[in-house]
């Protein structure tokens, strides 16, 4: 872009030779890449929390359990945390975008070890696997999650009711038993947690069984990948908002040489046409006694 | 109907993951993820998402970028790691995109575009041994391509 400033200065009434020596001395290229990059990070800072809590937002609404307002409150709360989205750049100039889930919603580890408490207060440790996850996704996750109902049916035992009456063989309805069960199991779960959300990792990677009968989780799910899709949405965003505050500026310092040059007549020497910063200092362009453009360090 | 390119650049990364290990069947290669029954070594295949972004200045015509998730399910540490390093290795080169309705199967059919990686990122995944009954070793490789027409 430079090159095609310098190339058009080539006999206009101008300190070309200084010009030149000026913008390279300048290094202008480099500064206006990083104040470009500065704002695109800012600006995709000042998103990407609501496009990662929209992504997360669907991907639980889309595997059932993890809609529920007792979990999703606490994704969102994590995936609110101004840190959690970290924007660099590679060497070679491309925007490398990481959403630190681990830092701020927690581990799978912590997961892991809120489910082994979780079985130890409720007494549910060891046992066939298959048998525990059937009446987990029976007698608690259908209940509770998918509206099924649950009854005993009366045997031929009689039992007496508080007045001591012999009271008949009844349909008993289980469910809202069943129900709270599963919500304590749940509760337990989450108050376990050293982490707010370390469930995130269920969300986005999914869960998978080896199939067969019995030890299978429900319900599975399949994986969201939502911090993966974000990072490219936001990465695909930086780029796009470097490349156009970099366009922006390239214009804005070649209209503003041009017009200096075409304004060169209208002035007496001495005249200041303005100020350009770099990272030594501020220049000021002016017309020279000679009656050409000339560049001198100005103070600020 | 004529399938979408879309659909044909899914079956070409598809295909193409699954001529990696034309040789080795013992590697079941599937084009979605494995939700039902598992069975160890599997590779899936899955699209993921499709961004669609301004490329040429006057021109609305946008570039597409592809995101794919690979996933690599294994017996064993090292077994899913030499499943995923030699997909990495070959993901780098760019991938043939054929035309599916000239027929099945890929190799004889006139290939119309490639898919250029952008981005390839390799993550593992843990797996909890709490919530499985046999463990198995998991990792995920995401690759972000754009499209090159050849015609």
């Amino acid at each position: 872009m430079f090159q095609e400033i310098i190339s058009q200065l080539d006999g206009v009434n101008i300190a070309t030779k200084r010009f030149k020596r000026f913008l390279a001395d300048f290094n202008i290229d480099i500064d206006i890449d990083i104040t470009a990059m500065r704002e695109a990070v800012k600006e995709i800072e000042a998103i990407g929390n609501s496009i990662l809590i929209e992504n997360m937002t669907k991907a639980a609404e889309a595997s059932k359990e993890f809609s529920d307002p007792i979990f999703l409150s606490r994704l969102e709360q994590a995936c609110s945390a101004k840190e959690i989205i970290a924007i660099s750049w590679e060497p070679g100039g491309s925007p490398l975008v990481t959403i630190r889930m681990e830092d701020f919603a927690g581990t799978v580890d912590d997961y892991e070890s809120a489910v082994n408490i979780t079985r130890q207060i409720i007494g549910a440790e060891g046992g066939n696997a298959g048998i525990a996850s059937y009446v987990w996704r029976e007698y608690l996750y259908k209940p509770a999650r998918e509206g099924k109902m649950i009854a005993k049916v009366g045997g031929n035992r009689r039992k007496k009711n508080d007045k001591g009456d012999i009271a008949l063989p009844v349909n008993q309805d289980r469910t809202a038993e069943l129900v709270q069960k599963y919500w304590f199991t749940i509760q337990t779960r989450l108050g376990n947690m050293s982490s707010l959300a370390p469930y995130w990792y269920i969300l986005n990677y999914g869960s998978s069984s080896m199939g067969g009968w019995g030890g299978t989780p429900y319900p599975e799910i399949s994986p969201s990948y939502f911090v993966e899709t974000t990072q490219q949405e936001l990465t695909l965003r930086v780029s796009e908002v470097f490349q156009n505050r970099l366009n922006f500026y390239i214009e804005e310092f070649d209209s503003e040489i041009s017009r200096w040059i075409d304004e060169l007549d209208a002035w007496e020497p001495g005249h200041v046409f303005g100020v350009i910063k770099d990272a030594k200092g501020w220049y000021q362009a002016y017309k020279t006694k000679t009656g050409r453009l000339g560049f001198r360090r100005a103070k600020r | 109907m004529t399938m979408f390119l879309e659909r044909k650049q899914d079956q070409s990364v598809y295909y193409f993951i699954k001529n990696i290990f034309a040789a080795i069947p013992a590697v079941k290669v599937v084009d979605e993820y494995p939700n039902q029954l598992l069975t160890l070594p599997t590779v899936s295949v899955e699209n993921m998402s499709l961004t669609i972004r301004p490329f040429e200045i006057g021109n609305r015509k946008g570039r597409r970028y592809a995101m794919w998730a690979i996933d690599v399910f294994a017996t064993s540490k090292t077994q899913r790691d030499d499943i995923a390093y030699k997909i990495l290795e070959t993901l780098e080169y760019n991938i043939p995109v054929y035309d599916y309705d000239q027929g099945f199967p890929p190799t004889t059919v006139p290939q119309i575009g490639v898919l250029q990686p952008e981005d390839i990122h390799y993550n593992i995944i843990k797996v909890i041994p709490a919530l499985v009954d046999t463990l198995y070793w998991r990792s995920l490789i995401n690759l972000t391509s754009t499209y090159e027409s050849k015609i």
